[in-house]
């Protein structure tokens, strides 16, 4: 079954749209039809981050308001090995131009030919934020080691719960080692134990994927590259494979209500 | 700040010949007075809707817009139906009133998930959480609040009048913390960070206990 997954954080600028278009890469090289869409309107990002701005005819707000079909608007990347396509945003409208009926129109449509749908959301949570988070079906909530990414993706986790959307999974981005280490940064599980979602992954702060978005040629493209693999990872967790490494979350927040009772009165049965 | 709640008196039932009468105090906001009297009416509803409903002011009688829109909120949010009482009068000495303070009345609220960061969780009586107050987040109830969890958000226990209120909680760490109205600036030591505590007032002043005292209800 096809799925729509938005990409989101509350606070701006941790991570979203690099991530999502390593994501989309790591779907396609794994042979599932990949769609993208921009819907951070108005701020057209994700194009130049995968290096295909060249490619782009038509935009989302073009399809929405009937210039040109879906298919017209679809970019092909032809260096992914499965199908891999964008549909970028316009830079010249408003958040406020594309409508929520027409967007969910064209999730619908390509859901029904390609496997994954993933959405790279604006910051904040107004009306583009809701716009994305209402078409999808999950969502990966993407969060820096800092106070303020961390409080906002729970503000954003509380308005996806309450939009009923079941799957929620985290990504730590621009993860600092050696400073967590010291202790001079939140750990990895302690952003889960708050946030009390599963963990996708962690990607650590390198300046080679700022320079491989500048280059246009992400990091999921270049087979020795270390992070390639951590991007692969990443997508399988996504795709539902369990996670393996070390840092497996404390499930205290799903835990049952049963095992916090237990837990509490110290009842061993 | 959480708007401070009406005090209990406010609003009043009282028993009379031909059923019960309530009494609204108009020195408060007279809407928030008309809420207080829907909050009281719906968490008694079963006995009053056994008897014919009244209304008149403490300390005279009601104009016709006030009784207008008294009628109007109840019927809306109650389905019952109130009657102006125009030349009751109040005797000297105004008697007990009939129901118990509201957090003894109401039920007690369940809530199972966490609250999140800009979530706001409001009830009349006591509430019970199972899960996390995240940093954020704010709890509003009218009596005690037991959290099988952790409390980083805003906490607030108890309107002003009812002192024997506490709060309990797996670890506790709020940004801000009353019980009957009662705040305090006074960091909390560790240990209320990692071990089961009770809070509750002390001579008019928040004290914590640890988990083993238990509150004094
Ligand atoms: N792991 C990382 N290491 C180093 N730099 C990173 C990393 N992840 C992202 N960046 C850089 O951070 C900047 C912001 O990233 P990006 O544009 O993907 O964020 P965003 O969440 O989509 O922002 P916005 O909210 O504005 O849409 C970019 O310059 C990007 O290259
Ligand atoms: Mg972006």
């Amino acid at each position: 079954m096809s799925e729509a997954i938005v990409f989101t954080s509350g606070k701006g600028g941790v991570g979203k749209t690099t991530l999502l278009g390593n994501i989309g890469i790591s779907l396609a090289n794994l042979g599932h039809n990949t769609v993208l869409i921009d819907a951070d309107i108005g701020l057209r990002n994700l194009d130049i981050v995968l290096g295909i701005e060249k490619k782009i005819k038509f935009n989302l707000i073009d399809i929405a308001h009937g210039i040109c079909t879906i298919d017209q608007a679809l970019a092909r990347d032809h260096r992914a090995v499965g199908n891999l396509s964008l549909i970028a945003a316009s830079q010249s409208h408003l958040k406020e131009d594309l409508g929520k009926e027409a967007l969910r129109k064209i999730v619908s449509k390509l859901k029904s030919t390609f496997d994954y749908v993933l959405i790279d959301c604006p910051a904040g949570i107004e009306y583009g934020f809701k716009n994305a988070t209402l078409c999808a079906d999950r969502a990966v909530v993407v969060v820096n080691q800092e106070v303020s990414s961390i409080r906002d993706a729970d503000r954003v986790i509380g308005i996806l719960e309450i939009e009923k959307i079941r799957k929620i999974q985290l990504i730590v981005n621009r993860y600092q080692h050696e400073l967590t280490i010291k202790k001079d940064m939140i750990a990895v599980e302690d952003i889960v134990d708050l946030l009390g979602v599963p963990l996708a992954g962690v990607i650590p702060e390198d300046v080679s994927i700022l320079l491989s978005s500048n280059e246009g040629r992400p990091i999921a493209y270049r087979k020795n590259h270390p992070l390639q693999s951590v991007f692969n990872d990443i997508t399988k967790v996504i795709l539902g494979e369990k996670r393996s490494s070390v840092e497996s979350h404390d499930d205290s927040k799903t835990a049952s209500l049963w095992k916090k009772v237990k837990k509490t009165f110290n009842i061993h049965r | 700040m959480p708007r401070t709640s009406l005090p209990d008196h406010s609003v009043i039932f009282k028993g009379i010949e031909q059923g019960i009468l309530i009494l609204l105090d108009k020195s408060f906001d007279y809407e928030r007075i008309i809420k207080k009297a829907i909050q009281k009416i719906k968490a008694n509803k079963k006995f009053l809707s056994e008897n014919a409903l009244f209304i008149t002011g403490t300390d005279g009688p009601l104009d016709p817009d006030e009784i207008g829109m008294a009628r109007k909120m109840i019927r809306d949010k109650t389905k019952m139906e109130v009657l102006p009482m125009n030349n009751w009068e109040a005797p000297s000495e105004i008697s007990e009133p009939i129901p118990e303070p509201i957090h003894e009345t109401a039920p007690p609220t369940f809530v199972r998930n966490n609250l999140r960061a800009g979530q706001e969780l409001q009830c009349d009586g006591d509430l019970i959480l199972f899960g996390d107050a995240h940093p954020g987040s704010k709890i509003i109830a009218g009596g005690s609040v037991i959290v099988f969890g952790k409390v980083y958000g805003e906490i607030h226990a108890g309107q002003p009048d009812h002192k024997k209120v506490y709060i309990a909680a797996e670890i506790f760490d709020p940004i801000r913390l009353s019980i009957a109205g009662v705040t305090t600036d006074q960091f909390l030591d560790s240990q209320c960070k990692k071990n089961w505590v009770y809070v509750q007032l002390q001579q008019d002043k928040i004290a914590i206990f640890p988990k083993e005292d238990g509150p004094n209800e």
